[in-house]
């Protein structure tokens, strides 16, 4: 159907001028360019302007000045230099790299381990059960999840330090620890993201063909041989994809639960790049080198996610583009 | 089909019991725990004897949160951000969503790698900050609804949905006579029931649950939504955020503190919970519908 279509524009394109193929074009598909126009406008505004804005990064941008006069006040690299100068440089880039990577270790192979044992329960309503309750969290805010976690740790009326208290362990200050934030930022991600991100893993286990399962046994496998053998192959591709859309994201650290949980306490181990871009960008008022800082940083997400997308397609032929 | 139980079986049987149980309490205790807190005789929590489910009733932590009226501000703020956004989300993700899924649309190619780039590569949150100062949106309502109006995701996950309608209701329309508004108001809508359903709970979830772009965009107390009041009253635990409660009303005043914070957990969490099913429905569904195209 349409590529009729497409060949009865090009026709009436062809035996047309110019403008009266422009003017058909117009006619056929105006009221949808019409539809489009609000949210096109909101991606050039929201989206594109702000890209072209990131010209900041290599200017003296002050308050007040065109967010758009690219050669203004230019200062070329100076930003760049004055941040890999600073020792904080390599204190958040580390701390960025430090954190996401044990995230990702702890965090992305327990949805898989969740999902696969999921689809071992054979109860239908008692797996409905489990799989409900270990999505709520999910939809728990930042703010919510900060709260509780402040609650329970706090050192002198929470109640895992009344708990640790009876065994004769602390009080420990959790909250307010340097040894103390990467478990507290990554137990509660955990917590919050498990059960969800065991859904797409799920989907790709219900989708494994059952007749492999029975083959199987009848080869004389076990269920357990079955996990290791037939399902877990069978969902590698999925496997990989996410595992390749979260390493595209290793230089990245969101600042939403940092802000709430960092503290001058363990600020030595929780200020990441976003974090000490919101603290010079917003609260210092120095965009241009906070500008340049989140530069440098999307460029390296970018290469990341390039990166390893190739390698991906070069070793298992599984790839995002 | 019927197999021999073997003790391996039995084992990994006993092993998935016990990793999966272990998970579902390690899940549900900070949130019965907090419940319980936040209900229990305030002599009970004071003492440290609430560890799991509430010992005794009592409803004057939430009597002091309700007292409160700066509560009914920020609840009122939500409310807003929460259903003004949503809307407008929602009628913008459908305005992109649908032309993007005509195929014999001309723009069709362009405005879709316009927005699938947006999923690669952003700004950050300083040129956005800048604009939205720049368009005299700072400190107003408007910057928390229109910065994040939709997302290439969501327009992909609409647009995938559109596409999948059979094609024949199209064309019909069409040698009918129909223009693309009225099939898209009279033929579209009524059958796109499911997917304006995932986009308004995910959107309705984002509006309720964040915080962040009103500690950027808003300075002014005012239009706070209660995350902010969150942020402030529980965690940073501000004795300016908290002067609001009158805990001098309840029973011991000053660690009476701790239960007011549970009380107000619950109290932001509670709309989020009696529509947990609803949103569990169409967040998985829009998982889906996501990745068949995504």
């Amino acid at each position: 159907m349409a590529t009729v279509a497409k060949k009865r524009a090009s026709l009436e394109g062809a035996s047309l001028g110019r403008g009266k193929r422009f003017r058909s074009v117009l006619r056929r598909d105006g009221a949808l360019y019409l539809m489009a126009a609000i949210p096109v406008l909101y991606f050039i505004i929201f989206k594109y302007v702000p890209m072209l804005g990131l010209n900041i990064a290599f200017r003296d941008f002050k308050v007040g000045s065109d967010l758009l006069a690219f050669g203004e006040d230019f200062v070329g690299l100076q930003w760049f230099k004055e941040f890999f100068g600073s020792p904080f440089a390599s204190r958040v880039i580390t701390n960025t790299v430090v954190l996401s990577l044990l995230n990702l270790l702890i965090t992305f192979p327990v949805p898989i381990l969740l999902a696969l044992a999921f689809n071992e329960i054979r109860r239908p309503h008692l797996r409905g059960f489990c799989q409900t309750v270990s999505y709520l969290p999910y939809f728990m805010s930042v703010a919510v999840v900060v709260s509780i976690m402040t609650n329970m740790f706090s050192v002198n009326s929470g109640i895992v330090n009344e708990l640790l208290g009876r065994i004769g362990i602390g009080p420990i200050d959790f909250m307010q620890s340097n040894d103390w934030f990467r478990q507290m930022y990554i137990g509660s991600t955990l917590w919050t993201t498990m059960g969800f991100n065991s859904i797409i893993f799920a989907s790709a286990i219900a989708s494994v063909d059952t007749s492999l399962y029975e083959a199987a046994f009848v080869d004389g496998s076990t269920r357990f041989k079955n996990i290791l053998y037939v399902t877990l192959p069978c969902i590698a591709p999925t496997i990989i994809m996410m595992l390749l859309l979260r390493m595209g994201q290793i230089m990245t650290v969101g600042y939403e639960k940092i802000l709430l949980m960092y503290n001058s306490q363990n600020m030595q181990v929780a200020d990441v790049i976003s974090t000490y871009v919101y603290r010079n960008g917003i609260q210092q008022g120095k965009f241009g080198y906070a500008a340049a800082v989140d530069l440098f940083n999307s460029v390296i997400n970018i290469i990341m996610l390039v990166s390893t997308n190739y390698i991906s397609r070069k070793r298992t032929g599984t790839s995002i583009f | 089909m019927v197999y021999k139980k073997t003790a391996g079986d039995i084992c990994l049987n006993i092993f998935i019991f016990l990793f999966v149980g272990f998970l579902v309490v390690l899940i549900l205790y900070p949130l019965i725990y907090v419940f319980s807190m936040s209900i229990s005789d305030p002599r009970e929590v004071l003492t440290g004897n609430v560890t799991f489910l509430p010992k005794g009733f009592s409803l004057e932590a939430f009597k002091t949160v309700l007292n409160n009226p700066d509560i009914y501000k920020y609840y009122g703020n939500t409310l807003w951000y929460t259903v003004v956004g949503t809307a407008l989300s929602v009628v913008a993700t459908v305005l992109l969503g649908y032309p993007l899924s005509r195929k014999q649309f001309s723009g069709r190619k362009p405005l879709m790698l316009m927005v699938v780039f947006t999923m690669f590569f952003n700004a950050g949150m300083i040129p956005l900050y800048l604009v939205v100062v720049n368009l005299n949106l700072y400190n107003t309502r408007w910057a928390l609804i229109l910065p994040t109006l939709t997302a290439a995701w969501y327009v992909i996950v609409a647009r995938s949905y559109f596409e999948g309608m059979p094609e024949e209701i199209f064309e019909s329309a069409r040698i009918d006579g129909a223009g693309e508004f009225t099939i898209l108001m009279k033929i579209v809508m009524p059958l796109a029931k499911p997917i304006l359903a995932v986009l308004t709970v995910y959107f309705a979830t984002y509006q309720w649950n964040s915080y962040f772009p009103a500690l950027l965009y808003l300075s002014n107390s005012d239009l706070h939504p209660i995350q902010i009041f969150l942020r402030r009253a529980v965690i940073q635990a501000s004795p300016e955020a908290m002067a609001g409660f009158d805990v001098e009303a309840m029973t011991e005043s000053v660690l009476a503190m701790m239960q007011v914070k549970y009380a107000v957990v619950i109290i932001v969490i509670l709309p989020v919970l009696l529509i947990y099913p609803l949103l569990q429905k169409y967040f998985v569904k829009g998982l889906m519908v996501g990745a068949v195209k995504g």
